[in-house]
């Protein structure tokens, strides 16, 4: 086989499983991004960078944890954004002014509910936040989660318990009004 | 019953869960990626574009390249970072094809996917493009240009007239261009984009004619230190305004007015004036209207009956209408307001929430609307009487404090041209200085702004004195100067101290005092 001939197999190997990669994980790259940034818009910009990435260096993406590893890239990408833009917090005004349906009584106690666990979650420090947030809602394992933050598997570990420790401390109330609805 | 651990996994999701990717966005992202993403050549083609460059460089003196739409896609795909010489064409172009739009070589360089070309020596005419596919700014001022591959969020931009890209680029060279939509303004709906200038994030709201397509206003919301400005279009180009601030500094040095405080003392004697006509002895008020917006905020438009009666009071239940008339909410809660009672001349109110007569848990807040201007009785929430009802004293309503996240109506009322509104939606006001440049160049006259901040808004925008009504604008006309227009908000302050201010204070005492409480 000749070389260019050999490049070229490789190349075709190559895009197959960048597209692979992108059509497994494009949405979880996407809502990952878009639960920190609050902007579907600047979401996008930041998926369609990871993944940028991802055809810049295919030889990078280690196959047993492509998720981490890619959620590892977005988070480096949600920080240059905040970091470059000196992102002020805002509404958009597009998603401002967009009415909502009515809400019934039950929907207004239940969004309060999800308000207060917000404000739970945000009240963590950055790192136990983000490691709690990984493992419950992006679903990844401890180990997964080390490739992510660039920590130790111990150490994200530590990082879970003691954010389970302080968020169980601190919503005290909210988690026993929880236990008295279930 | 769920672990502790399913549990917190089950309502984290829920509290963080965000709409999935769209397919639209994902087609989008991918075509992103496309562009961005440069194919590996072969060493052998790498050598025999290199060949063909030296070649063409040695047989006509300069190196040339034909580049198409993708000129930096060329420059990619060579891996050269260094400066070459391209002749931009758009013979790849899917909707003109062969159509050549820059003929003269220009020096191109690559980064980051975007291709910057320079003119061999500056001082040539501007020259921009607007095409289906891409963006291409050229500004041999600034000794480069920009060629943007389009995504879905420039094609409104790519819709427009040439002017106003024209007018975008010489405002500052723009990075990015997005559109967010449509957005109802003064009864209109305008076209909002976000334009990216160094990192730092512009709107722009864009007027355009129905009939035409052709602009009628633009106005540009900067946060990056840029006074913000505004075109004025009137169907003649020519006829533009522009209009800025007279100096920067004049931003910082600019008085301040605290319209916090202000809406606070509005709505408060607001407050106590519809108290004051409750006749004592009665004892029901009337509600008029109930809203809730997408915070979860409810919203109560009380008052007297017989001072404004209307037919939504129906017996104990409220009837509740949309906007169109039908009854809601039609099928979730309806609220029983039937226990409203007064004491003395301060109203007492037991506020029902129940679809079938069985009490609901949760915590109500309770807001009232008086005559535009939003107040929220401060210590309501938490008022619950353990039981079957929330049990809500309207008497703890004069110590108000007004909403800081602004109701929905506000943004429906969106009126930027109007002092109320801006008295009852924004934060501060400051007046500067400013040019207003008209045709004449000649005419150059210094006007008055006004530059107003919003929570979780923009941050700023001016008016020009033609533009400004009511009582902002007598006291402008009336003399000219801004202190008048400083004069007349102040004053309307010290008339309506609000909570916190001394005076206030010490009234809100005595008048409580005298009545008992």
């Amino acid at each position: 086989m000749t070389i260019a001939r050999r490049e070229r197999k490789e190349r075709v190997e190559t895009d197959e499983q960048e597209g692979l990669l992108f059509e497994t994980y494009a949405d979880r790259v996407y809502r990952y991004a878009l639960r920190r940034v609050k902007v579907a818009a600047v979401a996008e910009d930041i998926a369609a960078e990871v993944f940028s990435e991802v055809y810049r260096r295919p030889s990078r993406v280690p196959t047993e944890a492509a998720q981490a590893w890619l959620l590892g890239i977005a988070r480096r990408k949600i920080a240059d954004y905040y970091r470059k833009a000196n992102v002020r917090s805002e509404v958009p005004l597009n998603e401002a002014i967009t009415a909502d349906e009515p809400l019934g009584f039950g929907a207004l106690i239940e969004g309060e509910r999800q308000r207060q666990l917000q404000a739970l979650v945000n009240s963590l420090p950055s790192d136990q936040r983000e490691a709690l947030l990984l493992f419950y809602v992006e679903d990844l394992s401890p180990a997964e989660i080390a490739i992510t933050l660039r920590r130790s598997r111990f150490a994200v570990n530590s990082l879970l318990q003691r954010a389970r420790k302080r968020i169980y401390e601190l919503g005290r109330d909210y988690f026993d009004e929880g236990r008295e609805k279930c | 019953m769920l672990k502790d651990d399913d549990r917190l996994r089950l309502e984290l999701r829920e509290a963080f869960d965000v709409p999935a990717l769209s397919d639209e966005a994902r087609q989008a992202i991918q075509r992103r990626i496309r562009v961005a993403h440069v194919p590996r050549r072969s060493l052998r083609w790498r050598l025999v574009g290199t060949t063909c460059g030296v070649l063409a460089g040695l047989a006509f003196g300069a190196p040339i390249a034909r580049a198409n739409y993708e000129g930096y896609v060329l420059a990619t795909k060579l891996r050269d970072r260094s400066p070459f010489t391209v002749t931009m064409t758009t013979d790849a172009a899917p909707s003109s094809p062969g159509e050549t739009i820059r003929t003269k070589p220009v020096i191109a360089t690559v980064a980051e996917g975007v291709c910057i070309v320079t003119e061999p020596g500056p001082g040539t005419d501007t020259l921009y493009r607007y095409e289906p596919g891409r963006l291409i700014q050229f500004s041999p001022r600034d000794g480069k240009a920009i060629v943007r591959p389009v995504d879905s969020g420039l094609v409104r931009l790519l819709e427009l007239p040439d002017l106003i890209g024209e007018q975008l680029a010489s405002f500052r060279l723009m990075k990015k261009v997005r559109s967010l939509g449509k957005v109802p303004v003064g009864g209109r709906l305008l076209d909002e984009l976000e334009v990216e200038v160094d990192g730092i994030f512009d709107r722009i709201l864009l007027d355009l004619d129905p009939q035409t397509g052709e602009p009628l206003r633009m106005r540009i919301f900067s946060k990056g230190g840029f006074p913000p400005t505004t075109f004025d279009y009137d169907r003649d180009p020519v006829k533009a305004r522009k209009t800025v601030a007279r100096s920067t500094s004049a931003l910082a040095s600019a008085p301040v007015v605290d319209l916090d405080q202000s809406r606070r003392a509005l709505a408060e004697s607001a407050a106590a004036r519809v108290l004051k006509e409750v006749p004592v002895g009665r004892d029901h008020l009337k509600i008029f209207r109930i809203e809730t917006n997408r915070r979860g905020d409810v919203f109560v438009l009380y008052t007297a009956p017989g001072k404004y009666g209307g037919e939504e009071w129906q017996g104990n239940w409220l009837r509740l209408e949309d906007g169109q008339g039908r009854p809601w909410p039609s099928d979730t809660v309806r609220f029983n307001l039937s226990k409203l009672r007064l004491r003395g001349r301060y109203p007492k109110a037991q506020v029902f929430f129940s679809p079938t007569g069985k009490p609901a848990k949760g915590k109500v807040r309770l807001f009232a609307l008086m005559r535009g201007l939003a107040f929220v009785p401060s210590d309501a929430v938490g008022k619950v009487d353990e039981g079957d009802a929330k049990r809500v004293d309207l008497g703890t309503h004069l110590p108000a404090r007004v909403s800081v996240g602004q109701p929905d109506w506000a943004y429906d009322a969106f009126n930027f041209s109007d002092p109320n509104w801006l008295i009852a939606n924004g934060r501060k006001l400051r007046f500067l200085d400013a040019l207003q440049q008209g045709n004449n160049p000649e005419a150059k006259r210094v006007g008055l702004e006004l530059e107003a901040e919003f929570p979780e808004m923009m941050t700023g925008f001016f008016y020009d004195r033609g533009q400004l009504s009511l009582g902002l604008y007598r006291a402008f006309r009336a003399t000219g100067d801004r202190t008048a227009a400083l004069r007349y908000l102040r004053d309307a302050i010290r008339r309506n101290p609000g909570p916190g201010h001394p005076d206030f204070d010490r009234d809100l005492a005595a008048s409580r005092k005298r009545e008992g409480f």
